[in-house]
């Protein structure tokens, strides 16, 4: 029996003492915020995009902000993303576990295929499939050599195959070299090959995630995607300590940002980026100061709140923020985005101020203003979103992010998803 | 002082002075903060590199809205509040980044860095993969003393709450610390 409170009074007693003999940090004066505000080209106009608004959370609200924009506002009507009956998945029992966390997913031969890893203490990855019966099951990879392998990424079917891109692990110090990408074929999900790759190898054979290693000269990248010729991701380049938008002319030998100054304030965090015909969109969040109307003269009264935001640009070089309607919600993150017949899909989380956590989805034809979509509420935020021959799939993990005390397993939900009439050009 | 204009620091912060406004100066409350502060970001973090950039990050915050939030009755609540929102938010994207590359139990501190002795280092490493609420809890407790009604007030939630999150924080650490000591 573990003496718990021995460990805590003790383990608070020891972190103390050790932060104690860290040198004294000195306080550095802020310096303005000059990436905030950046300075409104002389031809800029303003827009003010109502949206209408569909499921939880203040609906029927109309769109929260008015956006300055630098860019010529592109057409956006008729762009109409419609989920049909959206169901929770048939699962064999067992199949998951609390912690589980979904990182890529890919409609193959052998039917949907999701892998990820279990996200508690030791980590290890795992995989599901569903077959034609639709029911998800684990695949069982007992018979695997996952020596080091801490994580799957990303799946896709080749050559008939199926194909796991794993991220493996050497040493536990902190150097990305120490970590490899691994990748895991098989044709019957019993016996596998294992192969080991580069990261532009992996974008050579269609994976977008590459996160933990250094590709080229940039570090981390995922949702890679191709603009043309070139890619773009998220990532963090060389120099740089934190991801942003990056662009590779080469092949991702080389990546340099190309994320600008962005009226009214850049994303704190960037998760996702997507590309269509129209330009790029990035989704992330933002950190704002709330004041409540309570506790008026305590410092409950201030807060610092996460905010979804999306960033798009048509031309890769001028970046602006774009309209989005986030309700009334408290808080709100922007965590998926892709693209879909020609325009785009965004997937975020809305919480109201009591903590309540629903997922959400977002269209745009252009990037530039943004729809609500009607989907079911469902709890839990985080999760992978996917989206294959007409059918989104959200795999649902509420216990990572979440406040939600709710520890079950992954749980999918599947919608017929379609776009409504494109306008004529 | 207009409300745009941030407040001056003293030159000698050590000095604990109150401002013009009747409340402490921001000097004296980094001071007498800081350490603190620092200690609860390392404890959500586990890296100290980290904890001093959020600790300085929190500050900045305070600083950049002196004239009021240094009015308040407990203005280190707010820099308690961002470091706590932010460390986790770190430690989660973080772990979405690299996902389980930091297995918590193997990290390695870099080189030069003393390490956190044990079983401090396995009690935080296990304390942040609790959920947020309950991984914030437990350091601002624990940690830091405060009491659940002002835990509640930092995390603005209720006292309910923070106790339920303490519960349930406590059940499922005994569970991993448990674990460990079998392995």
């Amino acid at each position: 029996m573990i003496d718990l409170d021995r460990h805590l009074d003790l383990g608070s007693r020891q972190l103390k003492s050790h932060v104690a003999a860290f040198p004294t940090p000195t306080f550095r004066e802020p310096k303005p915020a000059s990436r905030l505000r950046a300075g409104l080209a002389a031809a800029a106009v303003t827009v003010a995009v109502i949206l209408p608004v569909a499921g939880f959370l203040g609906s029927g609200q109309p769109a929260t902000t008015g956006t300055e924009t630098t860019q010529p506002t592109p057409v956006d009507t008729d762009f109409e993303v419609i989920v049909g009956e959206f169901t929770k998945a048939e699962a064999v029992a067992g199949f998951s576990e609390p912690r589980d966390f979904v990182e890529g997913a890919g409609l193959t031969g052998f039917g949907m295929v999701a892998v990820g890893h279990h996200t508690e203490l030791d980590s290890r990855p795992k995989a599901w499939v569903a077959p034609d019966d639709g029911i998800w099951s684990a695949i069982d990879l007992s018979s695997v050599d996952l020596t080091g392998v801490e994580l799957f990424l990303d799946v896709k079917e080749i050559d008939g195959q199926l194909a796991i891109l794993a991220l493996d692990i050497l040493e536990y110090d902190g150097d990305p070299s120490s970590r490899r990408l691994m990748l895991y074929k098989s044709a019957d999900l019993t016996s596998w090959t294992i192969k080991e790759l580069t990261g532009i190898e992996a974008f050579a054979l269609g994976f977008t995630n590459v996160t933990g290693i250094t590709t080229g000269d940039a570090y981390s990248l995922q949702s890679v995607t191709r603009f043309g010729t070139e890619m773009v991701a998220i990532g963090v380049p060389a120099g740089a300590d934190a991801n942003t938008v990056i662009r590779s002319v080469d092949g991702g030998q080389t990546w340099a940002p190309i994320l600008g100054p962005v009226v009214a304030g850049l994303p704190d965090e960037l998760e996702s980026v997507a590309a269509s015909a129209t330009g790029v969109v990035a989704v992330g969040m933002e950190r704002v100061m709330a004041e409540s109307e309570e506790d008026a003269g305590t410092a409950s009264r201030v807060d610092e709140v996460s905010r979804a935001i999306i960033v798009w640009s048509a031309d890769r070089t001028n970046w602006d923020r774009a309209a989005l309607d986030l309700g009334d919600a408290a808080e709100s993150r922007m965590v998926d985005v892709i693209s879909i017949d020609g325009g785009f899909l965004a997937r975020g989380s809305l919480s109201d101020t009591a903590g309540n956590t629903l997922w959400a989805l977002w269209a745009s034809n252009t990037g530039a203003s943004w729809e609500r979509v009607s989907i079911p509420e469902i709890e839990g935020s985080y999760g992978h979103l996917d989206f294959n021959s007409g059918i989104l799939t959200h795999f649902a993990s509420p216990s990572l992010e979440d406040n939600s005390d709710r520890t079950g397993a992954i749980e999918i939900w599947q919608g017929t998803i379609g776009v409504s009439d494109r306008p004529q050009s | 002082m207009s409300a745009n204009q941030r407040p001056a620091l003293p030159d000698r912060p050590d000095d604990l002075v109150l401002s013009s406004g009747g409340h402490p100066s921001f000097s004296s409350f980094y001071a007498s903060e800081m350490r603190s502060v620092v200690g609860l970001a390392y404890a959500l973090s586990g890296d100290r590199a980290t904890a001093e950039d959020l600790a300085q990050e929190a500050f900045s915050a305070a600083y950049s809205r002196w004239d009021r939030i240094g009015g308040y009755d407990n203005p280190g609540a707010f820099v308690r509040r961002v470091v706590a929102n932010r460390s986790v938010s770190l430690f989660r994207r973080q772990l979405r980044e690299t996902r389980a590359l930091v297995r918590v139990f193997n990290e390695r501190p870099p080189p030069n860095e003393p390490e956190l002795p044990s079983p401090a280092a396995e009690l935080w490493a296990a304390v942040r993969t609790l959920p947020r609420r309950q991984a914030q809890v437990v350091a601002l407790h624990y940690l830091d003393g405060v009491s659940l009604s002002e835990v509640g007030s930092i995390l603005g939630v209720s006292k309910e709450s923070a106790n339920t999150h303490l519960r349930r924080a406590r059940k499922r650490l005994a569970e991993l610390l448990a674990h460990l000591e079998e392995t």
